[in-house]
């Protein structure tokens, strides 16, 4: 269980969200609603539908239908006079800025050392300046444990380094958001605990977080709600302790039993 | 091991009987050679040996110089010269063979024995004669095409910093050199010679108007006018007169002597001045000896 | 065949005093062609990778017709020979009178109509092979990295400067050099609009001096330094683009002249930890 209480306000609504591929539905009606400084982690699965639902809400992946209200901004989509129409790439470009997206395979820009990659948005996004872009980000390597690796080229770090740095490099936008899309699969398991804890830190320190994930340790921890999604839909969620101890599904009980191995 | 010195052999043995095939093919220029009149006894003998190939004699010349020796409508040889080699090769009893060269290297095809003679207007010049012999055969002269329009061209000195075009490696090319060293250093600026593969090409410049002048001989500028009247001027009077020779190489001495006899045969006889009537150029003769 | 008809002709024998005179001692007129060989080739390279980046930026375009412009153009330039479009652009505008080259002056500097032709047509030319060279260098780079940059918040400008524009460079070296490389050589084409540049020079000393085999192989051999100097800049440009972590080392003389290179080594370890 995270320290922080979280409050009440709504900092993203999901609503009956749909995407197919090639006619087969992979998300078919998902909502979810999550609350300043909630952790919540999604499980499921593999072909749940779990990580695009999560690319969904960044708009990485277009929705069929639905909607995505980013502190009541749609997300990727304006409403207008006849329903949604896409905003251009600009805007969403803008509304990214505001929610932070960790990969599985990291995806950190290769030609750029790991401090040059973390502040390369505050700087040439954000427009902030170049000395006190850089300042921050070797603070924030410093948060992740990195500090020593500051001028490292991301094929000379480990991956469980390219991770935190990842996670640094998103925490630099200053999001309202993190969204984590399997961060600990890709690495092998001496890794994963560095990770986590970065991970559990920023839980504690008040991050709203969407973490889709294996980790139940990660989520016993830090979890406040646990959603469990099969087959494109939300098959249960509850609080954290209630479904980890006591999951209603016969289905969730065995997918628990499964991945807490 | 083996395998591949066979194989490697074998690809040799394939590249060296495709580069004799091209090689020993009697053309450059990639144009296959057209053939002429077909032989009758004239009663010039020509020596064995003396020809690349027995029975037919092989002319380099550039097919793109009308009236003189051009290429038909059916891509045919044609014109005036072209009728002036195949009556001699009649005289000789020997096929005429046409290989289209670009002039610019019409002697070195010369001696790599891609021909047996050159007949190609090829003016009589000091130089050309350390290399080659010559059979002369017609009179010629340089001159300079401007467009009709150009009253201000009155002649070749008076192309200083204007641009003429000409075919590489014929002799109005120096006359221009000549007239633009004159024009530098009498202070104007030099003409810009353009030099092209072809002389129809030079002749499409000054036709664009990319150019202000077309330097030729005079008798393909003749022609160019009928074909256009109205359309172009000769810039000055026709200069440079000079004989035009069949070229053969220097050890070629036997070939060279019957290739004199024929020219003596033909113009007894009246071909030569029929040829020369029908093509308007009877003013080029060669004088009576 | 060439080797019995040099021991038949007792005339022929290379001139070895003109051959070193040419390749040492070039008249002024060769040194000419070889400078607009140069020049024009650079300019027209230059111009082309900019052209063929700006193509290729088209073919990905949200909007349907630059795509399709795009297309098009890359299909009709690829698809017809340079010799003729050479042509085309300095003959054939002119002779519809469409558009005519003029000579520029610029200050002191006269630009021949004749030069602005070929450096345009050349540079279109090769815009849309390298607009083919960036197609397949901007597809070689990971998805993941789009993804990464959108997702911080990069509008598709910001993606293709900060992202993807330096991953495709190193990318594209290699090819480039060799587009460059044919380039220079392809210089040699423009002397049918009449621009004398080092071929047509010796075209035209061939005709005047019938020394086909040593002015052809000089010819050849100052082709060659060209292409060789290439090589070496090439080299560099590729030692400078190197990552940290893999070190290109120096080759000895021999071998960079006979085109044998070391692998590149990494120098770091495999880095550890990641699965995949």
């Amino acid at each position: 269980m995270n320290d922080t209480v979280p409050g009440p306000v709504v900092l993203l609504e999901a609503r009956d969200v749909v995407k197919s591929f090639g006619g087969r539905p992979a998300v078919d009606g998902v909502s979810l609603t999550v609350h300043r400084g909630e952790t919540v982690v999604i499980i499921g699965p593999s072909g749940s539908g779990k990580t695009t639902f999560l690319r969904c809400l960044n708009h990485l992946v277009p929705i069929d239908s639905g909607s995505i209200l980013l502190d009541g901004e749609p997300v990727g989509y304006r409403q207008g006079r006849r329903g949604l129409t896409e905003r251009s790439p600009r805007e969403v470009a803008v509304v990214r800025r505001r929610i932070g997206f960790v990969f599985q395979r990291f995806n950190l820009f290769p030609h750029l050392s790991a401090i040059e990659n973390v502040a390369v948005g505050p700087w040439k996004i954000l427009g902030r300046p170049r000395a006190e872009c850089y300042r921050e980000a070797g603070d924030l390597l410093a948060r992740v444990g990195l500090a020593d690796k500051a001028d490292a080229r991301p094929a000379q770090l480990s991956g469980g380094q390219q991770q935190r740095v990842a996670i640094a490099r998103a925490l630099a936008m200053k999001p309202e958001l993190m969204l984590f899309d399997e961060p600990t699969s890709a690495l092998d398991p001496e890794m994963v605990g560095e990770v986590v804890a970065v991970m559990r830190q920023l839980a504690d320190d008040g991050m709203t977080m969407v973490v889709v994930t294996h980790e139940m340790g990660f989520a016993r921890a830090a979890a406040d709600r646990i959603v469990m999604i099969d087959n494109g839909r939300i098959l249960e969620e509850g609080p954290a302790q209630q479904m980890i101890n006591s999951p209603a599904h016969a289905r969730t009980r065995r997918f628990l039993t499964q991945i807490s191995h | 091991m083996t395998r591949c010195l066979k194989s490697g052999l074998w690809a040799a043995g394939t590249v060296l009987v495709a580069l004799s095939l091209v090689a020993c093919g009697g053309s450059s220029g990639g144009q296959p050679p057209a053939s002429g009149t077909s032989a009758a006894s004239g009663g010039v003998a020509v020596p064995a040996g003396a020809l690349v190939k027995a029975g037919q004699i092989t002319y380099c010349s550039d097919l793109s110089a009308p009236p003189l020796e051009y290429l038909d409508a059916a891509q045919k040889p044609a014109g005036a010269e072209v009728e002036l080699g195949d009556a001699l090769a009649k005289a000789m009893g020997l096929k005429s063979v046409w290989a289209n060269t670009a002039f610019s290297g019409i002697i070195p095809a010369l001696q790599a024995k891609q021909c047996d003679a050159i007949l190609s207007q090829l003016f009589i010049k000091p130089e050309r004669e350390k290399v080659v012999d010559f059979v002369p055969y017609l009179y010629s002269s340089n001159t300079v095409l401007v467009k009709a329009s150009s009253t201000d061209l009155t002649g070749i000195d008076a192309l200083c910093g204007k641009k003429a075009a000409a075919q590489t490696g014929t002799t109005i090319v120096e006359y221009l050199k000549e007239a633009s060293a004159k024009c530098t250093g009498g202070g104007k600026p030099a003409i810009d010679t353009r030099l092209f593969t072809k002389d129809s090409d030079a002749l499409q410049q000054l036709k664009i108007g990319l150019v202000d002048a077309y330097g030729t001989s005079v008798e393909t500028a003749a022609y160019v006018m009928k074909q256009q009247p109205g359309a172009f001027t000769m810039a000055g009077e026709p200069f440079g007169q000079i004989k035009c020779g069949i070229a053969t190489t220097k050890d070629k001495s036997a070939l060279h002597d019957a290739l004199t006899a024929a020219l003596a045969a033909i113009r007894a006889d009246g071909t030569y001045d029929a040829i020369l009537k029908n093509w308007n150029l009877s003013g080029d003769a060669l004088k009576a000896s | 065949m060439l080797h019995l008809a040099l021991a038949e002709e007792p005339g022929f024998a290379f001139d070895w005093g003109f051959f070193f005179q040419s390749m040492f001692q070039p008249s002024s007129l060769f040194l000419e062609g070889l400078a607009r060989t140069v020049y024009i080739s650079v300019l027209a390279q230059a111009l082309g990778i900019v052209f063929g980046f700006g193509i290729e930026l088209c073919r990905r375009s949200r909007f349907r017709a630059l795509r399709w412009i795009a297309g098009t153009y890359v299909w009709l330039v690829r698809g017809t020979p340079l010799l003729v479009q050479l042509v085309l652009v300095y003959n054939g505008l002119a002779a519809t009178n469409l558009y005519r080259f003029e000579d520029w002056t610029i200050g002191s500097v006269v630009v021949l109509g004749v030069v602005q032709a070929a450096i345009i047509t050349l540079a279109a030319n090769e815009a849309a092979y390298m607009a083919e060279i960036f197609r397949a260098a901007l597809d070689a780079i990971d998805v993941g990295q789009a993804e990464a940059a959108k997702a911080l918040g990069m509008t598709p400008s910001m993606t293709m400067r900060l992202v993807l524009l330096p991953q495709a460079a190193r990318i594209v070296v290699p090819p480039l050099g060799n587009e460059f490389n044919l380039m220079m050589k392809s210089t040699s084409l423009v002397s049918v609009i009449g621009l004398q540049e080092m071929f047509l020079t010796a075209q035209s000393i061939n005709s005047a001096t019938f020394k086909t085999f040593e002015i052809f192989l000089t010819v050849a051999a100052y082709y060659l330094a060209l292409t060789t100097v290439w090589q070496f800049v090439q080299r560099w440009i590729e030692r400078k683009m190197g990552t940290p972590t893999v070190s290109v080392p120096r080759d000895s003389w021999r071998d960079r002249l006979l085109g044998e290179r070391k692998r590149a080594a990494a120098v770091a370890t495999q880095p550890a930890g990641s699965r995949e």
